[in-house]
């Protein structure tokens, strides 16, 4: 499993160079930004604005490394693909366990070296800005992180079940894609929930159903969107430990439906030719009758 | 595990697809030799192998590689199995440092000394990334890791095709080296019979799923021969007595399986040598009968 991981590692280097590189470049220009709030030009400007400047650039910096996060995952499953290395490794003696273990903890492994990367330059920034350090500096990063990782690895058991770059694509893109209409529809459904309520408390304004098109007017909806923010925090603040369970059970339950995924034999042996009937399915080409090995195509 | 007569043994092994079938197909590949596994493109080579190595399983039949179960007893096995394929299954971005820094990992028994030497002598660069190797480079730095781990059993798909006749050569010395030691086996699978003619001690022919023939090179070269009669001498020849036929302008070239058996019953007619590529050429046209 080291070779593996040290594979993963390897790979993911270049990647890991150039984000590294975009968030130490953005760093320089919010701390540039803050000097030359306090020497520079833009000292000039009135002190709120400068305070507003100084303020988006801290920030900014503290949680630019998000931006570097999709650099730290070991996604090399499609260059294995290719490269069929995937084969190799199937004449190799290392169990599925060992692949999807390797791939998940060198994943890990460099997240976490994301994260104490992340610590020091947020204390380092701290000091520049003249900021108080906040544990959710870190609590944000470190689920960020935690969420990029679901999604890594949901993208791995993608590339385990179907063992083709398109359809795997096809289905974690459908995947999220769904969430984000689910999400879509929640932020409707609220906005409606909002503009009920603002009806109820002004029964003598003449409003129209539906959902406005222009709500800038309504400054009332953010009184509501914070209350909706105040109870989602209290919740995450009494039951934050849901959430992690939660993802935590996702997690081992990605890695076992992975392993599982990967012991199927690339042809789903087993079958004989009576179970082979057609399969009809919603995703129509994805279900087409396998081929023989490449070299013994007819 | 090292109390076994054949390093690798096929009984019945059956496999469906749509639109090919690999039908009942058994043979053995015993300790210390090299067999070739002949067949055509689509012939059904690929499949055998990958059953053999586990990447597809057979719809029936079972396989034991140095006496033991391929399926029951896998890690342990593959420790001892070194794959090779017809084209580089590592990364284009390693290199051959990086590559041992992996694989020492993977096999308990690699060593890099020897995997360093092997890279020495094939004049393969250690720092160079494999996308700027070329297609010999590639083919020798697989078998220089395929050789790196003390592997008992080599089993090389199409290996040394596209390769030019130096580094085919050159690849077939190696073979015959790792062969001194009566410990080693190679299964080797091609379409490019004058290699097999070379080194191997034992052929198996597969064509479109089925087995054809299976047994020691010689004893198959010694057995075959193609006689070459004119049309009226070929009308006297029974259909059961041969092969299969190329019909020419000028004559009939007929492929026999048994030499000593049609020489006595066919007194007139000349029975010349024939080659492994011959034999495949003329079995491959077997249902025809007759073809030209």
């Amino acid at each position: 499993m080291k070779g593996l991981i040290f594979k993963e590692i390897y790979l993911t280097r270049k990647k890991i160079y150039i984000s590294l590189g975009i968030y130490f470049f953005l760093m320089l220009i919010c701390v540039l930004v803050k000097l030359s709030a306090v020497h520079g030009n833009l000292r000039l400007l009135s002190e709120e604005a400068v305070k507003n400047t100084t303020n988006i650039t801290f920030y900014l910096a503290i949680f630019g490394t998000m931006l570097a996060l999709s650099g730290f995952v070991a996604d090399n499953i499609n260059s294995d693909i290719v490269s069929r290395w995937s084969d190799f490794q199937r004449s190799t003696p290392m169990s599925e366990k060992q692949v999807v273990s390797a791939a998940y903890i060198s994943t890990g492994i460099m997240l976490l070296s994301m994260l104490v990367v992340h610590i020091l330059m947020t204390l380092m920034l701290c000091a520049v800005f003249g900021e108080i350090f906040h544990a959710y500096f870190v609590l944000v990063f470190i689920t960020f992180a935690f969420l990029t990782f679901i999604m890594y690895i949901f993208r791995l058991f993608c590339f385990y079940r179907f063992r083709q770059q398109k359809k795997a694509q096809f289905v974690f893109s459908a995947t999220f894609f769904c969430l984000y209409l689910a999400g879509c529809f929640v932020i409707i459904n609220r906005l409606l929930a909002y503009q009920d309520k603002f009806k109820a408390e002004n029964p003598q304004l003449d409003i129209e159903p539906g959902l406005s098109s222009d709500l800038s007017d309504n400054m009332e909806f953010s009184k509501y969107l914070k209350e909706d923010f105040i109870t989602v925090k209290n919740f995450f603040i009494s039951y934050w430990w849901v959430l992690v369970i939660l993802l935590i059970a996702l997690s081992v339950a990605l890695y076992f439906i992975s392993v599982s995924a990967l012991k199927r034999p690339f042809d789903l042996a087993g079958q004989t030719l009576e179970d082979k009937k057609e399969k009809k399915s919603f995703f129509g080409s994805l279900s087409k009758p396998k081929k023989a090995a490449k070299g013994d195509e007819n | 595990m090292s109390d076994y007569e054949n390093a690798i043994e096929i009984k019945g092994i059956t496999k469906h697809y749509d639109g090919f079938t690999l039908d009942n197909i058994s043979f053995n590949v015993p300790k210390g030799s090299i067999m070739g596994f002949i067949g055509q493109n689509g012939a059904g080579k690929s499949t055998t192998i990958n059953t053999i190595l586990n990447i597809i399983k057979a719809d029936s039949g079972e396989v034991k590689i140095f006496g033991l179960d391929n399926c029951k007893h896998e890690n342990e096995i593959k420790q001892d199995i070194a794959a090779v394929f017809d084209e580089l299954p590592f990364h284009e971005q390693l290199n051959a440092k990086s590559l041992d820094k992996i694989l020492k990992h993977i096999f308990k028994q690699w060593d890099s000394n020897k995997f360093y030497s092997y890279l020495e002598r094939f004049q393969l660069p250690v720092k160079k990334k494999f996308g700027q190797f070329s297609k010999g480079m590639k083919m020798k730095l697989q078998i220089a890791a395929a050789l790196s781990h003390n592997a008992k059993l080599l089993i090389m798909d199409e290996a040394t095709t596209g390769l030019d006749p130096v580094v085919r050569n050159e690849i077939l010395d190696i073979f015959l080296e790792y062969l001194q030691d009566e410990e080693h086996s190679i299964l080797m699978s091609s379409h490019i019979t004058s290699d097999l003619e070379k080194i191997a001690d034992s052929v198996t022919f597969i064509d479109k799923g089925k087995l054809l023939i299976s047994g020691y090179k010689d004893e198959i070269l010694e057995s075959h021969g193609v006689v070459k009669c004119s049309k009226s001498d070929f009308n006297n020849i029974e259909k059961g007595d041969y092969i299969s036929a190329r019909i020419g302008d000028y004559g009939v070239e007929v492929m026999v399986s048994d030499k000593s058996v049609f020489a006595r019953k066919y007194s007139g007619l000349v029975i010349d040598h024939t080659t492994l590529e011959e034999i495949m050429l003329f079995y491959v046209n077997r249902e025809k009968k007759e073809w030209s």
